[in-house]
């Protein structure tokens, strides 16, 4: 469902949009997402560092390329102790705003390593290290990678339907004034239809259980 | 659009222009919002939310029709010197 829309001309970056569509969702709907997704790193460390320490509100972006040229972390490769043992992300301390790591795998180094006796076994990372690799979910761990290349995916069919479906991309907007309106209509339309659905009574079938799994074939 | 949306029939049958205008000029677009605000107040209260919600911010392209806003060339009656035979 689309919570905040704006209409703006095209030379107006969406990550400028962001704090102002997080505090206008805060103040009108008493609510704001636990995490956004954005598309690429444009987001401002800086914005992501107030919503992760004011808001404990995670902003996850992919790297951009040459911040990924300069970071020493890399999102393809899990995190490493001193000796070389892979870590993995056991969590985010608010509290602390740090992040804990601790090995893992089935062939650990641990048993042979040398420095085992004085080892902690938990690694931690301080969040503001890196605001776009760290933050409050690291971009190498299982959580990020799913939420980039899963997740965003959702956002495509969802314009989709308001452009194509609902017409708004024909619609002959030769101003900004009519834009906003014909937005906001169409994200009327989509709200209603979520209503729509969400009021919908499920349909009880006492058989479900009992019918066969396999899809079959309709040849009427 | 909202009649192609919930397949109403008489898609001809539809608000003229001037009251289309009227109406987006009463209500702006303070007013729309106020609406979708009040259907996603409503959304948010039955929809079942799990423990950590996600969002996501995207921008897409509308094509702005600005044909009538490019710089035309000026049509009127322009001063036009004879041509002269070379002496």
């Amino acid at each position: 469902m689309p919570l905040v829309s704006w209409a703006a001309p095209a030379s107006v970056p969406e990550s400028y949009l962001l704090k102002p569509s997080l505090e206008y969702c805060f103040k009108r709907l008493a609510f704001h997402p636990d995490i956004v997704v954005g598309d690429m790193g444009y987001i401002h460390q800086q914005t992501k560092h107030h919503f992760r320490t004011r808001w404990n509100l995670a902003i996850v972006t992919k790297m951009k390329a040459d911040m990924l040229a300069h970071c020493e972390y890399s999102p393809t490769a899990a995190l490493r102790c001193p000796q070389g043992q892979a870590l993995a992300w056991t969590g985010y301390e608010p509290e602390a705003q740090s992040h804990w790591f601790e090995p893992v795998g089935s062939v650990r180094l641990c048993p042979w390593c040398w420095q085992q006796s004085s080892c902690p076994k938990q690694f931690s990372y301080p969040a503001d290290e890196h605001e776009t690799f760290f933050g409050s979910i690291p971009l190498n761990t299982l959580t990020a990678r799913k939420l980039l290349y899963s997740v965003r995916t959702w956002i495509e069919p969802a314009q989709s339907f308001e452009k194509n479906q609902l017409g708004l991309k024909r619609l002959f907007l030769n101003n900004l004034s009519f834009c906003w309106t014909a937005c906001l209509l169409a994200d009327s339309a989509v709200l209603i239809r979520t209503l729509a659905i969400l009021a919908q009574p499920k349909s009880s079938e006492p058989l479900a259980d009992l019918m066969p799994r396999q899809a079959h074939f309709n040849f009427d | 659009m909202f009649r192609r949306f919930a397949h109403l029939p008489n898609e001809r049958m539809i608000p003229d222009v001037r009251m289309l205008h009227e109406f987006r000029r009463r209500l702006g677009a303070g007013g729309l919002r106020a609406i979708n605000d009040h259907l996603s107040g409503q959304i948010l209260l039955t929809a079942p939310l799990r423990d950590k919600t996600v969002a996501l911010i995207d921008a897409t392209d509308l094509p702005a029709s600005t044909c009538d806003k490019k710089k035309m060339v000026n049509h009127g009656a322009q001063r036009m010197l004879g041509w002269e035979l070379a002496r």
